[in-house]
């Protein structure tokens, strides 16, 4: 079976510290499930994002799961190259506009148009960062919505950490729908962007 | 922020997991969570990094390592924690 693996720089496991070469078949750990080699279908792309995406051939029975998929064993076969670091910080991007987005819609349903107003507004980061600063946040769970999009923009000015303004993105989905559910919507929505980015046929 | 997505794990709650992380004894549920959570957080992260140094480095010692004025401060240490707040 074909899937993909995210690795840290240095084709490094991120939790096992495991250093990938590829073409090696790499066998699990020991034996029982969840002890295997781990890796993503389509939809579970953005629950793993690291610096390096790989497509990798798992062999032998595959175990699937809610977020990854996992084999006795497993190879790198080749790394997909348009994951870089133009790709993260674009993903990176994408999920705090979604956060603004969010904030936005939810600010005009609950009666505050003019701050929604001036959030549409950004067309980039430092803009958005800006005017959000710039305005008084609301009272409630209008204030909330408008907090997504304000420390949305504020964690990724300050660390670019795309994987953690798709988690701010994800909670903020939550939020609006008013269900846990939303976390997941999000990060599906955010699975195809990236497999729509890299040239991998989404699920 | 994590009350609107209580599946997801929170720092505080890694925390109280690691050691069971480490040894390997922890759930795959948990271990799951616990890794999704490290994807984003650079905090815990490097907090994971440091506990892995500390294990790495405390392995290493042996019982004749530790200087007898040091053994007698850290039990000392020891029982003052046991006794609690005077």
């Amino acid at each position: 079976m074909i899937a993909y693996k995210f690795l840290a720089r240095g084709s490094v496991g991120p939790f096992s510290k495991r250093q990938w070469k590829a073409g090696e078949w790499v066998e699990a750990a020991r034996p029982g499930e969840g002890w295997g080699i781990h890796a993503c279908r389509s939809q579970d792309l953005s629950w793993w994002i690291d610096a390096e995406l790989w497509r990798v051939e798992l062999d032998g029975a595959v175990g699937e799961r809610a977020t990854q998929i996992e084999a006795r064993r497993g190879r790198l076969l080749d790394r997909i190259d348009q994951w870089n670091d133009e790709a993260r910080a674009a993903f990176g991007l994408d999920c705090v506009f979604q956060a603004r987005d969010l904030s936005v819609s939810a600010l005009r349903t609950l009666g505050h148009a003019g701050i929604a107003g001036r959030l549409a507004e950004a067309t980039t980061l430092p803009q958005l960062l800006e005017i959000a600063r710039s305005l008084q946040a609301p009272s409630g769970f209008a204030g909330e919505m408008f907090g997504y999009a304000h420390d949305a923009a504020a964690a990724y000015t300050a660390r670019s950490n795309a994987a953690e303004a798709s988690f701010i993105a994800s909670v903020a989905t939550a939020a609006a729908r008013g269900d846990p559910s939303g976390f997941d919507e999000e990060r599906r929505r955010e699975s195809r962007w990236i497999a729509e980015h890299v040239g991998i046929e989404p699920r | 922020m994590t009350a609107r997505a209580p599946a997801q794990m929170t720092c505080r709650e890694l925390v109280r997991v690691v050691t069971e992380y480490f040894e390997g004894t922890i759930s795959l549920e948990d271990r799951t969570r616990l890794e999704h959570h490290l994807v984003f957080c650079d905090w815990c992260v490097d907090y994971l990094q440091q506990m892995r140094d500390t294990l790495r480095v405390t392995g290493k010692l042996r019982e004749e390592d530790v200087p007898p004025e040091v053994e007698g401060e850290l039990l000392r240490a020891f029982r003052d924690w046991k006794r609690g707040p005077p």
